[in-house]
């Protein structure tokens, strides 16, 4: 076996041994294509939802302008692929919006997530 | 429909038409999620931030980011600046029965390096515009 697939086995390994606190979340990604400017609408592709096991690494509310809700989730690489910016993920029965990507390998993805509070 | 989205529309109907898109420059408006990996793009955002002659006009400025590919000189943002003036500079644009968008003359600024993406480079256009909203 290949060291990528090693090191992808054990995080597996890994994120079961977390049990309860690594969450189901589903991620629901969708290719945006272009933007029709005769009727104002975006051209996107069908939508396709993952479902993969998430740890939340940070959570936060803030109350400066008005209350958000943000939070930070790490996730295997290979369970989800590639992720754009606002796309949304499902999580505590919650929608919540993709915002910057804090780190990004090859085999560990950690996002910040955002919502209205 | 209010004066806002009639201007929007009489915009839009620019970066729609045929001869437009026979320009082949991908075009995009703000607060749209820009995909790909595209070598050169512009990005509109419409700033009416001006009075009006009446209470259903206003004025402001069309602002347009020029992305076009980083190394190669500022020949290219030029060229797309110059496209823009043929097909935006003095015209009058009229989607519906409650008013007409009239464009005037354009400037053009260099911004430099994006600062998310240094592999573009970033030139800013804008042109001035009434809407005037027929009573």
């Amino acid at each position: 076996m290949g060291l990528h697939k090693t090191v992808d086995t054990n995080l597996s390994k890994a994120f079961r041994s977390l049990k309860d606190l690594a969450l189901v979340a589903t991620f629901n990604k969708k290719t945006i294509t272009s933007f029709d400017f005769s009727r104002s609408v975006v051209k996107s592709t069908a939508s396709e939802e993952v479902t993969a096991k998430v740890v939340i690494i940070h959570s936060a509310k803030t109350a400066e302008d008005r209350n958000v809700k943000q939070m930070q989730i790490m996730f295997k690489m290979t369970d989800v692929g590639d992720l754009l910016l606002f796309e949304t993920v499902t999580l505590l029965d919650e929608v919540w919006k993709i915002g910057r990507h804090v780190k990004s390998d090859r085999f560990i993805n950690i996002i910040e997530l955002f919502k209205e509070g | 429909m209010g004066k806002y989205i009639n201007l929007e529309d009489d915009v839009f109907s620019v970066f729609a038409s045929n001869a437009w898109k026979a320009e082949k420059i991908p075009t995009y408006p703000t607060n749209f999620l820009i995909t790909g990996n595209l070598k050169e793009f512009i990005r509109v955002s419409i700033i009416p931030s001006g009075v009006g002659v009446n209470r259903i006009s206003v004025s402001g400025l069309v602002i347009i980011d020029i992305f076009a590919a980083a190394g190669e000189s500022s020949k290219r943002n030029f060229l797309i600046a110059d496209t823009l003036d043929r097909h935006l500079v003095n015209r009058v644009f009229t989607t519906s029965d409650s008013g007409s968008t009239q464009f005037l003359g354009s400037t053009l600024s260099i911004v430099g390096f994006d600062k998310h993406n240094p592999s573009l480079f970033r030139a800013s256009y804008s042109i001035p515009f009434n809407f005037f909203g027929v009573l």
